[in-house]
């Protein structure tokens, strides 16, 4: 159906660009949790719960690689069962990336811009993104090839920058209360890893989908460096205390960077890298919710549905939460681990459950084998 | 809709040309309207009563103009005081700052605040508010210089510096330039102080300036030493008008400094409780590695005479111990000293060879020894941990931290023992071995 290809290094850039954007949002590893100085702990417990996040959902993409997830799932759990699971993969594509440009919306609106409508700052993000989507996954995954180089510098500049200000005091002690507080901080990021939804629907389109897995995990274990790093910049120039109880504490780091008397206020870098990785968000999210509605529906192309899904994103971007309290809330521990758990990795299960007792009494190994040699 | 081709460039023609009408931001504001803040400080008022805050800033003009002042060029920039410094009252810090508008003709901005300096009486009072003000505010940021002023707060902002033509420049170069090259003063920019305060087991130390009662009426001094920029100075001084009651009039003795960064104000929580001295202070640097550069001057071994030796590197780690139950700490100092003077009658040139240099730096060891001393004396007195003894016992033993002390901090402070052990090589003697004698 699709003749839209997208290289495998350009699947890598994207994720890359989508996880690490969390980071230098609200770093969840510091600010849902009660970890504290621990917090870079929390971040490789958060980087392992990625990966196995995206051996459960690539696992499965990569058994079907010419389907996108709304297609196998109707035809593993049967009609009903399937569009319902599907609703639920939609729901989290139009959340995730409302919720996320909210975010940065609020950032414009506490640090730059306090009279500007908020309606403003987000739907010009997002019909930034819906011009993108518009013009195909090829154009995003150009636009993430041309803007991978400069979203690295402005990240790698602020935690250079940094440097001069780090005290690895702030640190310590590591793990005086065990390891409850640290687990406490890793729900969150873990849940996160839910954005690897996505892979469900791009990996049909990509040049090499059995590499799949590798790729995916190759941009976890590059955002997840990014995470532990900015994460130990973060606590060891604020200290534990000031990182965990301001909103966006990488922003707040890179606005106490003074590398001399003359070079200081870099925080506009990581304003820039922020925006770049909410387009690439933004773009890959709604296209993989235009896809699946124009599925589900079947339609044949998507592009119609872009305008008013554009709409219904500012809209629910802008009446989710009423406040920034609303948005803390919702990423709190108990309140989001449970709610990503249940609409992605529960749905996950049953769709291998049923894709292994489907496989399994009908002789699988043989239709993967098939399968997986088709594509070469 | 959004399809490439036609459409979207007429669109994007049309957007463009648009944006030719909204011209700026939101709420563009013309730099006409606008008054940059650079230096904010707080002090503490009463009014029936209630305690108010007062906010005092000292505003760049950008009327005036540099150079250009000595009446010829007429104009109305020439007239104008380089800076001026107004204030307002408000029950919280940001109502003070916002009420600074009621008598200022433009709007105040704080992007460029440089400086943040507390009266001694606020300090004693609390001065969490406003630390809190400048981590929540979205123009205020945590790389400002910061001090206790010990002395008439008002006073010093309007004094002129001589080097200087605004106040907020001298006191951010004043604090930087002191600490640099004297180290009689803590590291005093404000993220650290944050961190001090949210660290447990370690106190505040702010820098302290002095204000200096200035002399009014000296001898007159030679046009020439004055120089040019002088004579402009004084002259724009007079028709700065009785606002700057300290001013030196025209031929008068150009003043002292109008104040110094020496010493400390030690808190406890977020409440002033007294003074250090710039030794005290010092060994409060030695401690913490805060050190840059300082000079110490001993007495020569079995001479009358006096070696000034400048401390070049300094390295220092805090070494909490438990002996027998009881926590006891241990300040490993290594310094690095140079010598740079060598004060004896030619007489008695004296030669220096191995074992004066090993006297001498057995001397430079004691004296930073007992500065270190002196320090944790006048700490105890105030009973504010301000070296972060405390919280290097809970980095290094944190379960001993939470169960124990961290309730006791204050009692246990004052009765904790600290031992410091002291190297201080003196590996260089400036360009000359020895003193050349006449003979």
């Amino acid at each position: 159906m699709t003749t839209e290809k997208i290289h495998n290094r350009q699947l890598v850039f994207m994720l890359f660009m989508i996880r690490s954007t969390v980071t230098i949002a609200t770093l969840p590893v510091l600010t849902t949790g009660a970890a504290g100085q621990d917090a870079w702990l929390s971040a490789i417990f958060s980087l392992a719960a990625t990966l196995l996040m995206i051996l459960l959902i690539g696992g499965l993409a990569i058994k079907f690689p010419e389907e996108t997830v709304f297609e196998y799932s109707r035809k593993l759990l049967g009609k009903t069962g399937g569009t319902i699971i599907c609703f639920f993969f939609l729901w989290i594509f139009l959340n995730t990336a409302a919720t996320e440009v909210r975010i940065y919306a609020e950032l414009l609106t506490i640090g730059f811009l306090p009279h500007t409508p908020l309606i403003f700052l987000v739907s010009s993000m997002v019909l930034l993104a819906a011009v993108a989507v518009s013009l195909g996954v090829e154009v995003i995954a150009r636009t993430a090839d041309a803007l991978i180089f400069s979203y690295i510098f402005f990240i790698a500049a602020s935690l250079l920058g940094a440097l001069k200000g780090f005290d690895f005091i702030n640190l310590q002690p590591v793990l005086s209360r065990g390891f409850g507080p640290v687990f406490s901080s890793a729900l969150t990021p873990a849940a996160l890893g839910n954005q690897n939804l996505v892979l469900g629907v791009l990996v049909p389109t990509l040049t090499t989908p059995r590499k799949a897995i590798p790729s995916a995990a190759l941009a976890a274990l590059l955002s997840g460096i990014v995470l532990i790093l900015s994460t130990i910049t973060v606590v060891g120039v604020l200290g534990p205390k000031i990182g965990s109880s301001s909103l966006f504490p990488f922003f707040l780091m890179t606005k106490a960077i003074e590398i001399s008397r003359f070079v200081e206020r870099i925080e506009a870098l990581v304003v820039i890298a922020w925006g770049l990785g909410i387009f690439i968000n933004l773009s890959v999210f709604l296209y993989c919710g235009a896809r699946g509605i124009s599925q589900l529906a079947r339609i044949r192309d998507y592009r119609p549905l872009i305008g008013p899904m554009a709409i219904f994103w500012i809209i629910l971007s802008i009446h989710t939460y009423d406040d920034f309290l609303d948005l803390i809330k919702f990423f709190q521990p108990r309140v989001f681990f449970p709610y990503s758990i249940t609409i992605t990795v529960l749905p996950y299960l049953l769709l291998w459950a049923a894709y292994l007792i489907r496989h399994a009494g009908r002789g699988g190994k043989k239709y993967i084998r098939k399968r997986r040699i088709k594509p070469e | 809709m959004l399809r490439p081709g036609g459409h979207f460039l007429k669109l994007t023609a049309v957007f463009c040309l648009l944006s030719l009408f909204t011209t700026g931001c939101w709420d563009n504001r013309e730099p006409e309207w606008l008054a940059s803040s650079l230096l904010l400080a707080f002090d503490l008022d009463e009014e029936k009563g209630e305690k108010m805050y007062k906010a005092l800033v000292v505003l760049a003009n950008p009327l005036f103009q540099s150079g250009g002042e000595s009446g010829s060029t007429g104009g109305g920039g020439g007239e104008k005081m380089p800076f001026w410094v107004h204030s307002a009252r408000g029950r919280t810090p940001f109502e003070a700052i916002l009420n600074l508008s009621q008598g200022t003709t433009r709007q105040i901005r704080f992007f460029h605040t440089q400086a943040l300096l507390f009266s001694e009486k606020l300090a004693r009072e609390g001065i969490w508010p406003v630390l809190e003000l400048f981590q929540r505010h979205r123009e205020l940021r945590p790389t400002v210089q910061t001090a206790v002023v010990d002395g008439d707060l008002e006073e010093l902002l309007r004094t002129e510096f001589p080097l200087e033509f605004l106040p907020s420049t001298a006191v951010d170069r004043l604090l930087r330039i002191t600490g640099i090259e004297r180290s009689i003063i803590p590291d005093s920019q404000l993220l650290k102080k944050l961190i001090e305060f949210t660290r447990p087991g370690e106190e505040m130390i702010l820098a302290r300036i002095k204000a200096l009662p200035q002399k009014v009426g000296g001898e007159p001094q030679g046009e020439d030493q004055q120089g040019q920029q002088g004579k402009g100075q004084q002259g724009k001084e007079q028709r700065g008008g009785n606002q700057q009651v300290r001013r030196n009039q025209q031929g008068q003795t150009p003043p002292g400094p109008p104040a110094e960064a020496i010493g400390a104000a030690v808190f406890r929580g977020d409440k002033m409780v007294g003074w250090m001295d710039g030794h005290e202070t010092r060994g409060q640097n030695w401690v913490r590695n805060t050190l840059q550069r300082g000079v110490i001057v001993i007495e020569l071994p079995g001479k009358n005479g006096l070696a000034a030796i400048e401390i070049i590197k300094i390295w220092s780690k805090i070494k909490p111990r438990i002996n027998g139950g009881e926590v006891t700490i241990t300040v490993d100092i290594t310094a690095e000293g140079r010598l740079q003077d060598l004060v004896v009658s030619p007489a008695e040139a004296l030669r220096l060879d191995k074992s004066l240099d090993q006297d001498l730096e057995k001397r430079f060891a004691e004296a930073i020894r007992r500065e270190c001393e002196r320090s944790l004396t006048r700490a105890k007195e105030l009973k504010a941990d301000i070296f972060g003894f405390g919280n290097a016992i809970y980095c290094k033993y944190p379960r001993l931290w939470e169960e124990n002390l961290a309730g006791r901090w204050e009692e246990a402070f004052s009765r904790l023992s600290v031992e410091f052990l002291v190297e201080a090589p003196i590996k260089r003697s400036g360009l000359i071995h020895t003193s050349p004698s006449k003979r």
